[in-house]
């Protein structure tokens, strides 16, 4: 991951240490730093994410958040006020492959003026060493480098009908942004319209609905695609790219829509007019991802380390992080959730998933599963799994009184 | 060569990496540790998918594997690891293995990178065992190697089999710190791989993680090699060239 540490500035109000401090920094906390280089009044590190990271660390925010962790430094987030929309025209989004493509949010702006980026946006994406194509391309790639979603820009004109997300034909043919002409067949995930494919899907953007200086609506893309599926694509047809980087490391589906928040006000302010409008997103969003609860005790992490640290040390370090941290004694939440009722009456579905369906559907086992993990413990979820991992008890045990 | 020694033909000797893995192996055995040989054909369920390295995932790209042709799902070893499944599953707990072996990886070769090489794999499973069991005994192996004197330090590291996973540097043993060619002038050298092993694969081969926890380290031989005799280029090791080997 190339970094720039002006733009890692941004986020803090603190001063960040001198680069060689900053690298030693981050080499003995988070991760190896391969490189520095100098480069007209910026530093450019290169820093060597490892696959156990890559889902939150492909990005300027993503490291920040390790130097907050490891220099007590707060974060400041630019706080953007959500934009203003009004009436355009709709776009229709039917989504075929809803495994493989878990949320597709578009939105069309209309009226805006694609020209040459800002200097300072044209100078951020030198740095790390990008290319800057024109102001509306250039929002969409600063965006994925600072927060890590991957996003894309159609010329809403050159579309044939709506967008459908769909598996492509055998023998289908796309010419990538890059002027490659590309053979697809049926395990190659795109996104097109109603005639032709227009991207292959979080792997690269067609000629088709390419972006150029003509452009004056647009529709722009934050997308969730299933990991395997990407990384599969992108060693078949040999396109690797930053944004099948980071979906074959596996993005939560949320940031889609943080994406297209940034991304949107991004456009507006440099390539927008008195003319622009601002559709409302589209968010196909099929099974959405309920927040997840992890736990660990303290004994656990001393045990493994060998440390004596402290619950004040490991609560700072979560909530640096950005974690949102509670201490629960797992048998009495274990008791409060029971007592509180609050599954009471939810639908029983076979199969129901602990990531998705809970709290509002359970089978016998994600209610277990779902129970624990709300106390901060991960059991198997499924039934036989939970007979192996569970320890046997009298029968006189069976019962939460104690 | 004078002419008595060409009666009785000379003597040969030892290559300095077998040398080395029989140094690291007296260690070790004088720690307890079973000296363990394992297979360098492998099934890619015992090299892979048991050490939690799951098909398609982003980490198998850390290691280029050669497939052997014509039998399904076989690689030859990318790494020495590949024994834990093995010994784990005819073995109870309490364990203390290490497997010194070649390995191999479809890279390119330069001065640092060999399609084939060595490896010396660690394993410990017993009850209570921390990080700082592993910082112990790896430091009193550099010791045992390069010196009382020398130093080491932990920093994060990724290796789908141990959470957490680290990366050991040692402290120069030709400029002690201060920053040479030998360590590309950092004063320290990257040494070996290690961590705690992760309760998936205790789980994958039906040890109770919360009963039992370990260690694994994986270290290249190689490299210490190079480090101990100052070698610049890990292929001449494989040479054959008398030039070198004479020198041991």
């Amino acid at each position: 991951m190339i970094v720039s540490y002006k733009w890692l500035q941004t986020y803090f109000e603190e001063k960040l240490p001198e680069v060689e401090k900053l690298e030693e920094i981050l080499t003995l906390g988070a991760f190896e730093v391969e490189n520095i280089e100098k480069v007209d009044g910026d530093f450019i590190l290169d820093i060597d994410v490892l696959p156990n990271r890559a889902h939150d660390c492909l990005s300027h925010i993503g490291i920040a958040k390790e130097l907050s962790v490891l220099l007590e430094f707060g974060i400041t987030y630019s706080n953007k006020e959500l934009l203003e929309t009004s009436k355009v025209e709709s776009i229709l989004i039917k989504n075929k492959e809803q495994d493989l493509c878990r949320r597709y949010i578009g939105r069309k702006i209309e009226g805006v003026k694609v020209g040459p980026s800002p200097e300072w946006l044209k100078e951020r994406l030198e740095a790390i060493g990008q290319k800057s194509i024109n102001n509306i391309v250039d929002a969409t790639n600063y965006v994925m480098f600072d927060i890590g979603q991957p996003l894309h820009a159609f010329d809403a004109d050159k579309i044939d009908g709506g967008i459908v997300v769909r598996n492509a034909k055998k023998g289908e043919k796309i010419v990538t942004l890059s002027g490659d002409e590309v053979e697809l067949d049926e395990s190659i995930l795109v996104i097109s319209d109603e005639k032709d494919p227009l991207a292959i899907a979080g792997v690269k953007g067609g000629k088709k609905a390419e972006v150029d200086e003509s452009t004056s609506n647009i529709i722009l893309e934050a997308a969730n695609f299933a990991p395997v599926n990407v990384r599969k694509t992108s060693r078949r047809l040999n396109i690797l790219t930053d944004s099948s980087k980071r979906f074959e490391n596996e993005i939560t589906p949320q940031m889609a829509e943080r994406g297209m928040e940034e991304v949107s006000s991004l456009v507006v302010e440099i390539a927008g007019g008195k003319d622009t409008k601002v559709g409302e997103v589209v968010d196909v969003y099929p099974r959405k991802t309920n927040p997840y609860k992890v736990g660990i005790s303290l004994d656990e992490i001393n045990q493994l380390l060998g440390t004596q640290i402290t619950k004040k040390e490991v609560e700072g370090i979560w909530d640096r992080f950005g974690f949102n941290v509670h201490t629960v004694l797992p048998i009495e939440k274990i008791k409060e959730i029971i007592d509180s009722e609050v599954v009471l009456g939810k639908e029983y579905r076979s199969g129901a998933s602990v990531s998705y369906d809970a709290p509002e559907a359970f089978d016998c086992s994600s209610l277990s599963a779902w129970i624990f993990k709300e106390a901060g413990i991960s059991i198997p979820r499924i039934s036989v799994d939970q007979f192996v991992f569970a320890e046997k008890i009298k029968k006189k045990s069976l019962s939460l009184e104690t | 060569m004078d002419k008595q020694s060409e009666k009785k033909g000379e003597m040969g000797h030892l290559h300095p990496i077998t040398t080395l893995i029989r140094e690291i192996s007296d260690i070790f055995s004088s720690l307890g540790f079973e000296i363990v040989q394992g297979n360098e054909i492998e099934t890619e369920y015992y090299n892979f998918d048991i050490l939690n390295v799951p098909k398609d995932h982003p980490a198998r790209d850390m290691q280029d594997t050669f497939w052997v042709k014509g039998l399904k799902e076989t690689v030859l070893r990318t790494q020495t690891s590949a024994e834990q499944g093995h010994y784990m599953e005819d073995h109870e707990p309490p364990i203390k293995i290490a497997v010194p072996g070649k390995v191999f990886r479809r890279e390119a070769t330069d001065a640092t990178h060999e399609v084939q090489f060595h490896q010396f794999e660690g394993l410990v499973v017993d009850k209570d065992i921390t990080l700082a069991h592993l910082k112990w005994t790896l430091e009193l192996l550099l010791k045992k190697l390069f010196g009382e004197n020398i130093k080491i330090k932990l920093r994060p590291g990724y290796f789908p089999f141990v959470e957490p996973g680290v990366e050991i540097d040692m402290i120069c043993f030709r400029c002690a710190g201060s920053g040479c060619p030998s360590c590309k002038q950092s004063g320290w050298i990257e040494i070996l791989g290690a961590g705690m092993v992760h309760p998936n694969v205790l789980n994958n081969i039906g040890i109770d993680p919360r009963e039992w926890r370990g260690f694994a380290f994986g270290i290249g031989i190689e490299r210490l090699v190079m480090l101990k005799y100052g070698v610049d280029d890990v292929r001449t090791l494989y040479s054959g060239d008398l030039r070198l080997v004479n020198q041991f």
